[in-house]
């Protein structure tokens, strides 16, 4: 079965339309009309191909962040790694800040003991879900809030694992034409053992599930909140799509 | 038709570039009218294969909705037990393998597969809900096969007796036939089925074996146990970034097996 022939292709159509565009002179002739109307029906297209490449960019971010879920599904240290940008940031719960690629690889091999890849008897399952990605006008920026149900578990540990959840409000930047991660950060709202479920809740279990084991981070949380049971409201990066407040 | 339309789309960027290569020595500045004429002519040609162009990329967008409709509407129809329905999301050559419980070959083996699952429709007091969530969609240059990778997570249940969960991931493939796209072949992986009082960590199934009472047409096509073993279901793309894709020694699932 053929690779994802991935964007270099479809970069290349998008490519023949902007060029097309580009390389017609505004017509100077006027015929008719004729030539103002070509001119006018340019503009139009170019217009509609900008609408069309942000959602495309929408796409990619959404196979992006969902590729980051199934790779730390299965603790794929280095294809995580692959999809942040050189300078990106990680904050996961009560981790703190950790700044470029190497602090990022620093903390997640600390997770799993310094291996990498799925380790028999654990559960590491982080579901993405509940996308709302925001592109910027000029296509090379664009946040995301998205929010991760975890299931986790260790088999033969006496408890029926540990449930997880909270929002993320991630960052992305678009480098050569791709997209990666410039700033990921995950605000817990619980982690629980399964008996009970969110029945009782305590930071000090957050702090298990997302601390750094014997690293420290760059820089301290960005932001100080108590998980559940603390009421709090992770910031959104957008207003609100019907009122604009 | 088909066949040209699919041929021109092929042949778009070749075309495209050339066209470009034309205009641009056309829009060279001229003084003369008969040159101003001809200029327009050459412009509008090349606003024609540009709209070309963009109505390609357009279509590729649609066809990123209609898969993530497609691979949700099949988990609405699993839900309630609606196998005619789903079985009628698939291709007439379509393939389903589910679990360990091998493969079936052709819609009408679909449909043998789901019927065999319970009565058709809900019933009182039965819950069977799969959820399909966090879809990564890739659609094939030509606009006419795709892939998708998603998550699985069900809630079975009989009322008063018992309560599941289950995981899984699908790689699933997709081909589109006269315009509408339609199931090719369905994989779905098991993670993990446990009891709702234990938890996926206390006790979780083996792989389920196939059904004595409707025997597969070829053998489960990837090797492996569930967790608590350790197993990355295969990837049918590299890396969105880097575009490695090595994932732990299997670089990609198999293709579609054949009978």
């Amino acid at each position: 079965m053929p690779r994802q022939p991935r964007t270099a292709a479809r970069n290349c159509r998008r490519w023949c339309v902007i060029a097309a565009l580009a390389g017609l002179a505004p017509a100077s002739h006027a015929q008719d009309g004729l030539a103002e109307r070509v001119a006018a029906a340019q503009m139009r297209l170019a217009a509609l191909e900008q609408r069309a490449a942000r959602v495309d960019d929408i796409n990619d971010i959404e196979n992006l962040q969902r590729s980051y879920g199934y790779y730390l599904d299965k603790m794929l240290w280095e294809h995580v790694i692959d999809l942040f940008a050189d300078d990106a940031t990680l904050e996961v719960g009560l981790s703190g800040v950790y700044v470029g690629k190497d602090s990022i690889r620093r903390y997640l091999y600390s997770l799993s003991g310094g291996r990498q890849g799925p380790i028999e008897g654990v559960l590491y399952d982080h579901m993405q879900l509940q996308p709302i990605v925001t592109v910027a006008d000029d296509g090379l920026t664009a946040e995301g809030r998205w929010r991760a149900w975890i299931l986790t578990g260790t088999a033969g540990s006496g408890s029926g694992g540990h449930w997880g959840e909270g929002p993320y409000e991630n960052e992305y930047v678009k480098e050569n034409g791709v997209w990666k991660i410039s700033k990921l950060h995950w605000y817990a709202t619980y982690y629980v053992p399964y008996e009970g479920g969110w029945l009782h809740s305590t930071t000090d279990a957050v702090q298990a599930y997302s601390e750094g084991r014997g690293v420290t981070p760059d820089r301290p949380p960005s932001v100080q909140y108590e998980p559940y049971p603390a009421a709090f409201i992770p910031p959104f990066h957008y207003p609100n799509p019907v009122s604009g407040q | 038709m088909r066949a040209i339309l699919e041929m021109f789309s092929k042949t778009l960027l070749l075309t495209s570039a050339l066209a470009l290569l034309i205009v641009l020595v056309a829009c060279a500045p001229r003084e003369d009218s008969a040159a101003g004429a001809g200029e327009t002519a050459t412009a509008i040609a090349a606003l024609e294969l540009a709209v070309a162009a963009a109505k390609l990329e357009v279509q590729r967008l649609k066809d990123f909705d209609e898969l993530e409709n497609l691979s949700g509407i099949y988990g609405h129809y699993v839900d309630k037990s609606m196998h005619d329905d789903v079985a009628d999301l698939f291709a007439a050559d379509g393939i389903v393998e589910i679990l360990g419980r091998g493969v079936f070959y052709g819609q009408d083996r679909v449909r043998q597969y789901m019927h065999n699952l319970s009565p058709i429709g809900p019933r009182d007091g039965a819950l069977f809900n799969h959820m399909h969530l966090q879809p990564v969609i890739h659609v094939a240059e030509d606009g006419q096969s795709a892939h998708v990778r998603s998550r699985l997570f069900v809630m079975f249940g009989i009322v008063d007796t018992n309560a599941q969960w289950g995981s899984g991931v699908y790689e699933n493939e997709f081909v589109k036939q006269d315009g509408v796209w339609k199931l090719k072949y369905l994989h779905g992986y098991q993670t993990f089925y446990t009891n709702y009082e234990d938890g996926w960590a206390k006790r979780s199934s083996a792989i389920f074996a196939p059904y004595e009472r409707l025997p597969p047409d070829g053998p489960q096509s990837v090797p492996y146990d569930p967790y608590p073993a350790a197993f990355v279901p295969p990837f049918h793309y590299g890396n969105p970034v880097s575009e490695r894709a090595d994932y732990y020694g299997r670089p990609q699932p198999p293709p579609a097996p054949t009978p």
